[in-house]
């Protein structure tokens, strides 16, 4: 692939965004109905089904906790969801998504409720766009509320990135393969927590203060969105009862 | 739909401060925020100064002196296991272990003699929870708790209760359970 102008003469983007403008944004909260609990977000083309089992009994005893639940979490690209074939083992990088995707959401569930239990999270990456383990964190928070599990916040996710020298929030695929820096970051607004931070490619010190500020204010966006969305799942069922 | 039924919280919504309410069910504080942990119906009881949230779906686990209906599994010498699949007449998601020791099975202590005859695989229990944390340790000692349904070891057919025993209407077959009071109505 060449690569292709990532910053216009206009100021704007490869795809006619601002710098400081997320991409499209659409959550829809339960839609499994095997699942305890559910969510499909999209961010731009990006497109991540989360799914949550739980608390339950399993048969590995010698994980289970005395004190609280733990939390399993298994993220997964589909084999359809890249350019070429993603072979549907898990790789070394879905192995590791999965233990931060995990770290990003215990700091918010209240395990202590459930102790010598299991809380299941299984990430489908549908379509991927980038930003996959940023949509999966706001997937999967919400998947969890859906499914009645106490927690303190939801968490959503929003990267930012380096592109031509210019800070942009929420970065695509071709963005975050030729530009200068790519930084994941989950937060729980209500909080103030931020339970993900990771950088990828090198910013100087004004640069990182000025992109955690752009992905705190992309995140709280997101986070409007969420609580919407998750709102209306449930004034929907109302309605129809 | 009533006023107070619009006010829906969601998780890390912001509830009032700490002077304000207590945390109930479905609420905590934070940095003397009170504030929701599920999705729910806010209830602000001004009088016991105490804010909740119903949760919309909520998490039904067996509880400390919940009545569940449980399906044996597995008999051994002082030992049946069991999968408790109802708590509080409330169907379970995800079935959970509950275990009946020996001294926890006839009314009177030392009557237990062997499992078999009181409880058997495949038999559908009426028990109450010890314990707080799975595997639930149950009791039946009680005659509203025992042997609600259960299956004729030789043909596979519902046994009927007959006096303190239960027979089998097909092939006529005696068999001894510890029965609970309403056998057979689940």
């Amino acid at each position: 692939m060449e690569k292709p102008r990532l910053i216009r003469e206009d100021g704007l983007r490869h795809d006619g965004r601002r710098p400081n403008e997320l991409r499209p944004i659409k959550i829809s909260v339960g839609v499994l109905n095997k699942a305890s609990g559910s969510a499909l977000v999209e961010y731009g083309a990006t497109k991540i089904l989360a799914a949550v089992h739980g608390p339950r009994e399993i048969p590995l005893r010698h994980l289970l906790l005395p004190d609280r639940a733990i939390i399993r979490c298994r993220y997964h690209m589909l084999t359809f969801s890249t350019h070429e074939r993603k072979s549907p083992a898990p790789s070394r990088r879905e192995i590791e998504l999965s233990k931060v995707i995990r770290e990003s959401l215990e700091p918010v569930v209240m395990t202590e409720m459930f102790p010598r239990t299991a809380i299941d999270i299984f990430i489908e990456v549908i379509n991927a766009d980038g930003g996959t383990r940023t949509a999966s964190v706001t997937a999967a928070s919400l998947a969890l509320a859906d499914a009645g599990i106490p927690m303190r916040d939801i968490v959503v996710g929003v990267a930012v990135g380096k592109v031509n020298n210019v800070l942009v929030l929420d970065i695509d695929e071709v963005e975050d393969m030729f530009g200068e820096a790519d930084m994941p970051v989950a937060v729980a607004p209500s909080l103030g927590m931020i339970t993900l931070l990771q950088l990828n490619g090198v910013l100087t010190r004004d640069e990182f203060v000025e992109a955690l500020k752009l992905a705190l204010e992309g995140a709280n966006q997101i986070y409007r969105l969420a609580r919407e969305a998750l709102r209306n799942s449930y004034l929907k069922v109302r309605v129809e009862e | 739909m009533s006023r107070e039924l619009r006010e829906v919280a969601v998780p890390g919504e912001y509830l009032g401060v700490a002077e304000e309410f207590l945390p109930g069910p479905g609420a905590y504080e934070s940095d003397y925020r009170l504030r929701a942990a599920v999705i729910g119906q806010v209830l602000r009881d001004r009088i016991n100064k105490v804010v909740s949230v119903r949760p919309f779906k909520a998490v039904t686990l067996p509880q400390q002196g919940a009545i569940v209906i449980a399906v044996i599994t597995e008999v051994r010498e002082d030992i049946a296991r069991s999968k408790i699949y109802i708590v509080n007449n409330l169907p379970l998601k995800y079935p959970f272990t509950g275990i009946l020791h020996a001294t926890q099975i006839a009314e009177k202590t030392g009557e237990v003699k062997q499992i078999y005859e009181h409880l058997r695989i495949g038999d559908f229990v009426r028990a109450r929870v010890l314990n707080r944390t799975p595997p639930y340790l149950l009791t039946i000692r009680d005659p509203k708790l025992g042997v609600v349904l259960a299956s004729c070891s030789k043909c596979g057919a519902t046994l009927k209760p007959s006096g303190d025993k239960l027979t089998c209407p097909q092939c006529g077959n005696t068999e001894k359970r510890k029965i609970a009071q309403g056998y057979g109505k689940l």
